[in-house]
């Protein structure tokens, strides 16, 4: 049988070029990705693209399964595609053309035509007790001790009460743990008396610290982080100023890490996070109908140890707001 | 003890993927510790710690992968090594190393001059992918099931305005420019063309085609929904064309299930049309509606198969029962059920094809009667419960509820060897009948899974005063990579008996479970 493609098909004249549509654009990666902005791959990974956009920083784009943020690009792309297959390389090319995000020459096209633009929701409405949160992040530590022994940065939780009392007991921590436990006790106790001179040297022995893309002392942080900002932002702050504490955090993350780290670590300063955590956020604050497991067990599922190593930054953080907000917090 | 320390510049991978080399590599005997992490200035630190920071790693930067291993001697560390390369390869690929691309443009890419697709995706996506490969001017074999009949419309009506094949969806077979597409088997390039709305219907006669020293031109795979009325035999009249129009094409070839009456009539103008010698099996329709269009009606896929052979040779198609003489096959018959109990008395087909699993029902009905099955010929014989079979039975095990979140039974035979064991604990089974499977795509020794559970189950019968028979067809060639013969040799060593064909395999079942006594209705037409 000859081939039975008709002779004069203009297959030949054709660019293959894989195209899809973005469902939603986060709002920081709305402000860079501009009409006419030019950029590079950063990295590519089976269901996401990391782009770099000289003088304002990385955007994402995501599966659409990863969900919403403020840097990504979230697109609709059926299951079974895998970015690393199509050929798009590190250092490729970007360019915003109209409403189309262009990925290396002739490679893929993103449609930004029906994306609706997502922002980071900062205030919660029905905030709870502080016996309530508190109650909730009992639940929080409950799941995080049972389902997080994965992470290098698990014996934190285990451990924090003792080793207050008894530095010895140090070296039974993991190689990670160990490093990281002094400097988050610092941390604490430098962010509830404002001393910012400490804020710096704790962070300083903490972004960078751990294994993954994102280091896990990193993600600890990005939990952190968040959970002091929406404390501050919705229930009744006591005497600790998170803003500065935040400031001075931002202010000595630059170099420290990887790239992709450090754009999340410096959203989370200034409150930006991404729609899992803003929806654990607002279970842990809130009556607002949101059950409180599934979405931690949606963050926990982030990454390797990711989601495991914010929770247990956000475990952290809330139990610090609470007990200086709230003197009967006692969950350590 | 020995360390080795790598340094992988501007090397990202995703968290999942460092901690399952983590995980990987602390795994490795002799390996003691390990770390897999960026070169940030603190994890220079911790490696410090653990004293495996080295030169190297020292002027690493934080875009930088560091794996760190120590082990008890180096061969350790190679293996780990080797483990952390083959995780860290971000492209999948074949065993041969070629990348698998994931969409169609990066397949196009990647073989730019490609005339035709092979697309295996998730149901939901697959009309979308065929669609685009169609616009795109390529052939499309679509092995994707779950596709709407709308939608197969569509594309079947695309690829006919465009001039295009388009096999599928749910095409499992088919043989271009004798390159097998899907499961297929390894056979002779010759002058008869098929074009099978029946994927094992396609193998089993292209094998047969095979052993009777002829060989395919091409054989086209069309979907088993082809020839129902909404599709209206779209793919079927196309591929009868192609094989008219195709000068290395002398005889042609046409397999289904009984189509819609329409479109029936169409298929059989367009055979007719040929100018060729044609031969149609409408498995389990009748003949004359076929002969009345002056093509040849054939009632088996084995018949089929023999006819158009016949029909090169200038001869007149001609049926066969049995390839053995009729005593040779009583006698075997008697041999295999005279120790049954009085119990004993169903045949339980255990089919890895549903065209062969048809092709059963289709025989053994008018000769048993009642034939349930998860296909079954007529509704009121359908199987509550498919994993529980009942009287007479034959089940399709490639179909949907046996294959959701598993391979195929012709890769997989996990389910199948567990229903051998289930089958022979029932008292009442006498016969066991198997297809046997080789070719591209199909397990790569199917004796050797199957040999064990036919044991097992023969021992457990014998313990309770029982003989189990098990009656097979092996579907292959000389040609494929199983090794036909040696696959026989072993099935046969282990007491089963290997019929040529799966029609002769279903008969010689049905004389063995009636222990003889439908002996001349199954020869009457022999005589």
């Amino acid at each position: 049988m000859n081939d039975p493609t008709p002779k004069n098909h203009p297959r030949e004249n054709m660019t293959f070029r894989d195209n899809f549509s973005a469902v939603s654009i986060g709002s920081v990666a709305a402000l860079r990705m501009t009409k006419g902005v030019e950029g590079q791959v950063h990295s590519v990974f089976r269901r996401v693209i990391n782009l770099e956009i000289p003088n304002e920083g990385l955007i994402s784009l995501v599966g659409s399964e990863i969900g919403r943020g403020p840097l990504y690009i979230s697109v609709e792309i059926p299951p079974h595609i895998d970015f690393t297959t199509i050929s798009v390389e590190r250092g490729d090319r970007v360019i915003r053309d109209e409403n189309l995000v262009k990925v290396s020459a002739n490679i893929l096209d993103i449609s930004l035509e029906n994306a609706v633009l997502w922002e980071p929701m900062k205030q919660f409405s029905d905030i709870v007790a502080y016996s309530d949160i508190e109650s909730n992040l009992t639940i929080l530590l409950r799941l995080a001790t049972r389902f997080g022994n994965h992470s290098d940065l698990y014996q934190l939780l285990k451990c924090y009460k003792s080793f207050v009392d008894d530095d010895k007991e140090l070296t039974e921590l993991n190689p990670v743990s160990r490093m990281a436990l002094p400097q988050v006790m610092k941390l604490l106790d430098a962010i509830k008396l404002g001393n910012t001179e400490n804020i710096v040297q704790s962070v300083m022995k903490l972004v960078g610290l751990g294994p993954g893309l994102t280091p896990a002392a990193d993600d600890f942080l990005v939990g952190l982080m968040l959970s002091i900002f929406y404390m501050a932002e919705n229930s009744n702050p006591g005497k600790i100023r998170v803003q500065d504490a935040l400031n001075d955090i931002q202010s000595c993350i630059h170099g420290r890490t990887t790239r992709i780290s450090e754009e999340f670590l410096l959203q989370a300063a200034i409150g930006n996070g991404n729609e899992i955590i803003q929806t654990l956020l607002e279970a842990l604050l809130t009556s607002n109908k949101i059950d409180l497991e599934q979405s931690a067990h949606k963050v926990m599922s982030f990454g390797g140890t990711s989601g495991i190593d914010m929770i247990i930054g956000i475990i952290f953080g809330v139990n610090m707001m609470l007990s200086d907000a709230y003197t009967k917090s006692h969950l350590f | 003890m020995t360390k080795r320390v790598i340094v992988k510049t501007d090397t990202y991978r995703d968290s999942v993927i460092l901690m399952r080399i983590s995980n990987s590599i602390t795994e490795v005997e002799g390996v003691q510790q390990a770390a897999i992490v960026m070169a940030t200035a603190l994890n220079k630190d911790l490696l410090e710690n653990l004293d495996l920071l080295i030169e190297d790693v020292v002027e690493a930067t934080p875009s930088d992968l560091v794996i760190a291993i120590e082990a008890k001697d180096e061969a350790s560390i190679e293996v780990a090594l080797l483990e952390v390369d083959r995780l860290l390869t971000t492209r999948e690929t074949s065993e041969e190393g070629e990348v698998i691309p994931k969409t169609l443009s990066s397949a196009i890419r990647e073989l730019p001059n490609a005339n035709l697709v092979m697309i295996s995706v998730p149901g939901e996506y697959a009309s979308r992918e065929a669609t685009k490969a169609l616009r795109r001017g390529l052939n499309v074999f679509l092995f994707s099931s779950n596709v709407s009949i709308e939608d197969e419309v569509k594309l079947k009506q695309l690829a006919v305005e465009n001039g295009l094949l388009m096999m599928g969806p749910d095409c499992g077979t088919a043989i271009i420019n004798n390159v097998v597409l899907g499961f297929g088997n390894s056979v002779r390039k010759g002058t008869i063309g098929i074009v099978s709305a029946a994927g094992t219907g396609l193998q089993q006669v292209s094998t047969i085609i095979h052993d009777e020293d002829f060989g395919i031109s091409q054989a086209i795979g069309i979907g088993g929904n082809d020839l129902s009325k909404d599709v209206g035999g779209l793919m079927m009249i196309e591929g009868i064309k192609r094989l008219a129009e195709d000068s290395a094409t002398e005889a042609i070839v046409l397999i289904s299930k009984p189509p819609d009456k329409e479109v029936s009539n169409r298929v059989l103008e367009a055979a007719k049309r040929s100018n060729k010698p044609v031969v149609v099996i409408f498995l389990g329709g009748t003949s004359e509606e076929i002969e009345r269009h002056s093509v040849v009606s054939a009632a088996t896929l084995e018949d089929t198969s023999k006819a158009v052979c016949a029909l090169m040779k200038g001869k007149q198609p001609t049926r066969t029962i049995f390839t053995a003489e009729r005593n040779e096959v009583v006698a075997l018959a008697d041999s295999e059920s005279k120790e049954f109990t009085s119990d004993q008395q169903f045949i339980r087909g255990l089919y890895t094809g549903g065209t062969l699993c048809s092709e059963a029902l289709v025989i053994l009905s008018p000769l048993l009667g009642t034939i349930y099955s998860n296909s079954p010929l007529k509704q009121e014989y359908n199987l509550e419960n498919s994993s529980m079979s009942k009287d007479h039975t034959c089940v399709d095990m490639g179909s949907e509820e046996f294959t959701v979140g598993r391979p195929h039974p012709m890769i997989d035979y996990t389910l199948r060897k567990q229903r051998i064991i289930r089958e022979g604990e029932d008292p009442k089974t006498a016969v066991i009948l198997l297809d046997v499977v080789i070719g591209y795509g199909s397990h790569d020794n199917p004796a050797g899974e199957l040999i064990p559970p036919i044991k097992e189950a023969r021992d457990a019968a014998k313990k309770e005063g029982r003989r189990l028979s098990f009656v097979a067809n092996i579907v292959g060639t000389d040609l494929d990579h199983q090794n036909l013969r040696k696959q026989q040799k072993q099935l046969e060593e282990a007491g089963v008996i290997v019929m040529p064909s799966n029609a002769q395999a279903v008969r010689l079942a049905a004389l063995i479970a009636t222990k003889g006594t439908i002996a001349d209705l199954l020869f009457e037409e022999d005589t």
